[in-house]
């Protein structure tokens, strides 16, 4: 790693790392740029096509970065085929094309699913995240040992922030699973080892999160939404959900009765509204009023909502339940190491290792403050996560944000920020027009043999 | 009267995609117990991925089919209404009597005239059945209408024959895809009707692509105690 970029990441132990101006930082962010691009030139096929084919052979200015951003669905750009027919040898190929380290060290002999895929990769030192992939198709992102342990050190520093720091002394609760390829479990590991308490960290579920059956649950939800379904499948799939969501009763209550009895104290809670809802209903039952936690606490209510039917005041059931605790949420996604913190304000600031590109909706400019009006644009998210070891970490994503790019934000400290107003441009299932997403998946799929 | 535990068991018939299933595998109720086949809800449905396979027919075709079915009704030449009379008695509620003269009205239901008058005054004319009405929008606009098949669960009452018997009819007018879920009250009538539908002449190639859409079963919401959840998930 570069001193420069190394020097970056290292300011999140600044006090005021967020608080840092952009003249200081844009400086020095241009500089690991221009180094990291380089670098992984060399080391990654895709983004050294991407350079050739723009002409790109240097980053000058963060206008540079704009084509070399990789889209969100890069990461899912292997055919189905490959998964479908067990062709794990193939998928690594795939996946090499994306990736610093060299993949081809992992046995795949005798490999049944694509769990045992990552179990392999993993065995061979690759920690590979999975998204859910609710839409269908996992995406499959790899890091080295070193960008998760980069990714704890993030986390030391600006989890909680600007109101709680994390020093490992809080009962821990994470209503997920603890086992799994996906970055919520990583993310649930990582505010443990920050916030928890030796001894004292919880689980809702050691059950592994397993990514063929949630392609399963994905393809038979599609073959619904299209008619092809059999009422058969369609029955021996709810039953198998019935008897895992009763194991899970069992243990929301036995969660519920550690948080209640740790409730005078500051925990730490995490996980998604329709967990939330479950411990707040059985927190009822045992007798508990809303609000009767301690105010240092931390709660963490993350993701969408995505297939579970709540009463339709759930977030207001849960604010209530919770009461005044602090929240401390940030944005980000499984592509993003740093993810974005909120200030007092409601604004996110980014860390001075993030590079923060917000662009036109195409994907194809970068908005600047020329683009603003009264300090404010609306774009789309990008970013250079100067991060990753193991990957390039230049992301277009599919999320519409407001940039303000005023020098200070309302809470005093400086700028620029986004607004807490972030959406999609698409609806899950629709399609997103991002211009370059279609000709990087070419590459990707060009570059294999097929 | 109605605590005879030791009645046997009539045995009910599903018709699946056209056939008979006789299979008497599962056991129902307890004062009027009854069996069935076991109840496979796989070939019972018909996927919105592609037509039902009556969708297309000619209107004049499935009129043929329905008038040899009503005259078929009236004869009875296989007694199978004589069969669904006699089983139903043990579980239909009405005297015998009234349930003797509603089985020979069900012929006269599927008369021709009667056919017509439904499609003129109940479903808008043969026209938007057979194919598109052109008309005309307040602004001026030409539009095309049509009376399009649909794919339905019928849950249907059991206090009178005659609802089997306008079910089955009403689904072939419309050329609609129809599960019939068979009431607790009236287990025979609506297996009977189509068992006779199966044996007339005319219109065969019709005949044959109705019977492949409409299917009848008894499932669990027959049971009195069962939750109407259960009746309108199946």
């Amino acid at each position: 790693m570069t001193s420069i970029r190394e020097q970056l990441l290292d300011m999140i132990e600044a006090p005021n790392a967020f608080d840092i101006p952009r003249t200081e930082l844009e400086d020095m962010q241009l500089t690991a740029a221009r180094d990291l691009f380089k670098e992984r030139r060399g080391q990654i096929r895709i983004l050294d096509k991407r350079a050739t084919d723009t002409g790109i052979g240097e980053i000058r200015t963060f206008d540079d970065l704009v084509p070399l951003l990789f889209a969100h669905t890069v990461y899912k750009s292997y055919p189905p085929s490959f998964i479908e027919q067990g062709r794990w040898d193939r998928m690594l190929q795939w996946l090499g094309t994306l990736s610093v380290p060299d993949v081809k060290n992992t046995d795949v002999q005798g490999v049944k699913d694509v769990d045992e895929w990552l179990d392999r990769l993993n065995a061979a030192g690759h920690v590979i995240l999975a998204t859910s992939g609710t839409t269908g198709k996992n995406s499959f992102l790899l890091q080295t040992q070193e960008d998760v342990d980069r990714r704890r050190f993030y986390f030391r520093h600006a989890k909680g922030w600007p109101y709680v720091k994390p020093n490992q002394d809080r009962p821990f609760f994470a209503l997920g699973p603890s086992k799994g390829p996906t970055s919520a479990v990583e993310t649930y590991h990582l505010h443990a080892d920050v916030f928890g308490r030796p001894g004292q960290k919880y689980f809702l579920s050691d059950e592994p999160i397993r990514i063929s059956e949630i392609s399963r649950l994905a393809a038979l939800r599609k073959r619904m939404s299209e008619g092809r379904a059999s009422p058969s499948e369609v029955r021996a799939t709810a039953e198998e959900s019935q008897a895992r969501f009763k194991d899970m009763t069992a243990r929301i209550e036995e969660l519920t009765r550690l948080i209640l009895e740790h409730r005078h104290e500051p925990i730490y809670v995490s996980g998604q509204y329709a967990q939330h809802m479950m411990i707040l209903e059985c927190a009822h039952a045992m007798g508990a009023k809303d609000g009767e936690f301690h105010p240092d606490s931390l709660v963490h209510i993350g993701g969408g909502v995505k297939n579970v039917v709540l009463p339709p005041d759930y977030k207001e059931q849960v604010d209530r339940f919770w009461g005044k605790v602090h929240r401390a949420p940030t944005y980000g996604m499984t592509e993003m190491a740093q993810a974005l913190v909120r200030c007092e304000a409601g604004r996110y600031h980014r860390a001075p290792g993030l590079i923060m590109l917000i662009l036109d909706q195409a994907g194809e400019r970068l908005l600047t403050p020329a683009d603003a009006v009264d300090g404010m644009a609306v774009g789309r998210m990008g970013f250079l996560d100067l991060l990753y070891e193991g990957r390039w970490g230049g992301i277009i994503s599919g999320d519409k944000v407001t940039v303000d790019f005023s020098e200070r934000c309302p809470c005093g400290r400086h700028g620029p920020t986004l607004l807490d107003n972030i959406s999609r441009f698409s609806q899950p299932g629709e399609d997103d027009h991002i211009g370059c997403s279609g000709t990087l998946e070419a590459y990707i799929r060009g570059a294999l043999p097929l | 009267m109605s605590a005879v535990a030791t009645r046997e068991p009539t045995t009910v018939v599903h018709i699946v995609k056209g056939e008979a299933v006789f299979d008497a595998e599962v056991r129902y109720g307890t004062a009027t117990p009854f069996l069935t086949p076991r109840l496979d809800l796989d070939p019972l449905v018909w996927p919105r991925s592609e037509p039902g396979p009556a969708f297309n027919l000619p209107l004049d075709e499935i009129l043929d089919v329905l008038v040899a079915t009503g005259d078929r009704l009236t004869r009875d030449p296989d007694r199978l209404l004589m069969e669904a009379l006699e089983r139903s008695t043990a579980t239909n509620p009405l005297p015998r009597d009234i349930l003797e003269r509603a089985y020979a009205n069900l012929g006269a239901m599927f008369a021709r005239e009667r056919l017509l008058f439904q499609i003129e005054q109940e479903l808008g004319g043969r026209d938007v059945l057979d194919g598109w009405r052109e008309v005309n929008t307040p602004s001026g606009r030409r539009c095309a209408i049509r009376a399009c098949p649909a794919r339905m669960i019928h849950v249907i009452a059991g206090n009178a024959p005659g609802v089997a018997a306008s079910t089955i009819m009403r689904s072939a007018l419309t050329r609609g895809a129809a599960l019939i879920k068979l009431p607790s009250n009236d287990l025979h009538t609506a297996p009977a009707v189509l068992r006779t539908m199966a044996q007339v002449a005319p219109g065969i190639h019709s005949r044959d692509r109705f019977r492949q859409s409409i299917g009848v079963a008894a499932m669990q919401g027959s049971k009195p105690r069962c939750s109407s959840r259960n009746t309108s998930t199946n």
